[in-house]
């Protein structure tokens, strides 16, 4: 019998115990990373190209596992779980690429709906409140569309209406107003601050928005070439922070 | 209102599988040609066992045409013999022919043959004809064809082996085949595979896409190739009636039962293949994914 562990809410959400990652060459791209995320944060994960950030994000969405150290995600080691716990842990995780990652051959709403339709959920449980988020992005009258018929900032609007259809508990997000204008930017990042107010959801943005950044005034981490290099804010030192 | 009529989470079929398709149907219906070929060789083997086991030939060693006459009568008297029919001399000079020529002397003694029929169910008589004949002072040899019969049966196992061993071989080449299909349609959708794990698809889910995609490819190319077998049958069939009296050169092709079993086993057969070879290529292949 496959011993599952708990998915806990009362252990921090993300913990990046001595992480180095690398590719199979040996290069490394992380290194000695520690980092804690409680539930409820808010954070930014900044950084110049190829710091790093995606590589971690990927570990942060289980789509890796680190080569050395532990990646915790809600108390389960992501190295030692097993692929049904991954499962699990996946569909409480909302990611929304830096590619968007939408299939062009289902529509905006399938796109949308597509965490809840993965875990065999029935359409009639989920249509009415897919169409209102697709509404609320400002894309109500492109839920038939296709995604190649959709522009950079309409695609980014389904992979974000992607991630947070299901209410995630952690909402992963690589550059998500990165192809939007400044006005859409702003109501998207108003959704993710209600997301994370109303429903305590964690949420680890990585941006290149300093404008951004400083507004909110989010802790944040900085990445340079894999290393931690800066900490603002309550990063790692528990309790959370609500912006 | 929006039409909520769901699209496949997998991309339509493309170029490769739609010659995937025609290589399927092509080795089912091999596989159902195979099947057929063998089942009527069988069957026209096994109708000849059955008429050799039917008869026995008896050789009067000594006698005149009345002892003949009077053996088979003796003969027909016996539990399990239906009929006991003495050879015309005639006929026993043309089995001599080869060796002795034509235009016997009258008063040359040969041997006198009777053709001994005998209920299937009766098995092996040579023992019961041989006492019987002898306790009635007839000399005789009892020739039960088991010989022949050996061999008929040894062609027949030769034969059963041959269809089962080509029939074996066509599904492995149908499991290596999807297998390595499925193998390349993953990879050609990685982005799909990874994009829906992301969003919490289970492997057993992912597998479930693949395994019904590729159930339905093995069963339209399955009932694709059974389609043609049977059109290869009809027109055996029809070429062992136009041969009349050589038509037994031909396997005997006949719609039956057994036809229409291995024309409807070879589509689900495929099919059921090309599942399970799609179910462990994709939970193999998500393992190496990640």
């Amino acid at each position: 019998m496959n011993y599952e562990p708990d998915i806990s809410l009362d252990e921090p959400t993300i913990r990046v115990d001595g992480v180095n990652h690398g590719y199979i060459s040996g290069e490394n791209v992380l290194g000695d990373l520690n980092i804690e995320l409680n539930s409820g944060s808010f954070t930014f994960l900044t950084g110049p190209s190829g710091s790093g950030k995606t590589t971690l994000l990927q570990l942060l969405y289980a789509a890796q596992k680190p080569r050395n150290g532990k990646v915790s995600l809600f108390g389960v080691d992501t190295s030692n779980a097993t692929r049904k716990t991954l499962t699990r842990l996946r569909r409480r995780i909302g990611v929304v690429y830096q590619d968007f990652r939408l299939l062009n051959h289902l529509t905006a709403y399938e796109n949308a709906a597509l965490p809840l339709r993965v875990t065999g959920k029935h359409e009639r449980e989920y249509r009415d409140d897919v169409i209102d988020l697709l509404n609320w992005v400002g894309l109500g009258d492109r839920i038939t569309a296709k995604p190649t018929t959709l522009s950079g900032g309409e695609q980014q609007r389904v992979a974000i209406a992607r991630a947070l259809v299901n209410k995630p508990d952690l909402l992963i997000a690589d550059e998500p107003t990165g192809n939007v204008d400044p006005e859409m930017g702003e109501r998207l990042m108003r959704l993710i601050l209600e997301l994370n107010r109303r429903l305590s959801t964690t949420v680890l943005i990585a941006t290149h928005d300093i404008a951004l950044v400083d507004r909110l005034g989010a802790p944040v981490v900085r990445l340079e070439n894999g290393l931690l290099v800066h900490q603002r804010g309550d990063v790692g030192a528990g309790g959370g922070h609500h912006v | 209102m929006y039409d909520t009529k769901r699209s496949p989470l997998l991309p339509r079929e493309d170029a490769r599988e739609a010659a995937l398709f025609f290589v399927v149907a092509a080795l089912c219906f091999l596989a159902a040609l195979t099947g057929l070929a063998t089942r009527a060789a069988y069957g026209a083997a096994e109708s000849w066992a059955g008429q050799i086991q039917g008869e026995v030939t008896v050789r009067l060693l000594e006698g005149s045409a009345e002892d003949a006459n009077d053996l088979a009568t003796l003969l027909e008297g016996l539990s399990g013999v239906r009929r006991a029919l003495p050879e015309d001399r005639e006929v026993t000079e043309s089995l001599l022919e080869p060796w002795l020529g034509t235009n016997l002397p009258e008063d040359l003694p040969i041997s006198r043959y009777l053709a001994v029929s005998t209920v299937p169910e009766a098995g092996d008589l040579t023992r019961q004809i041989s006492e019987a004949a002898e306790g009635a002072g007839f000399q005789i040899e009892v020739e039960s064809h088991q010989q022949w019969a050996n061999d008929v049966e040894r062609s027949l196992g030769i034969l059963r082996m041959v269809g089962i061993v080509a029939l074996v071989l066509l599904l492995t080449i149908v499991l290596s085949v999807i297998a390595f299909a499925t193998h390349a349609a993953l990879l050609a959708r990685r982005e799909v595979v990874i994009v829906l794990h992301t969003c919490g698809a289970s492997d057993r889910f992912i597998s479930r896409l693949f395994e019904h995609r590729f159930f339905g490819l093995g069963l339209r190319a399955g009932g694709l190739g059974a389609l043609f077998a049977l059109l290869g049958a009809m027109l055996l069939f029809f070429a062992a009636k136009q041969s009349g009296d050589r038509s037994w050169l031909l396997p005997q092709m006949s719609p039956d039962i057994g036809t229409f079993i291995v024309l409807v086993m070879t589509p689900l057969i495929a099919a059921l293949v090309a599942m399970i070879a799609a179910r462990i290529t994709v939970t193999r292949a998500l393992n190496e994914l990640y």
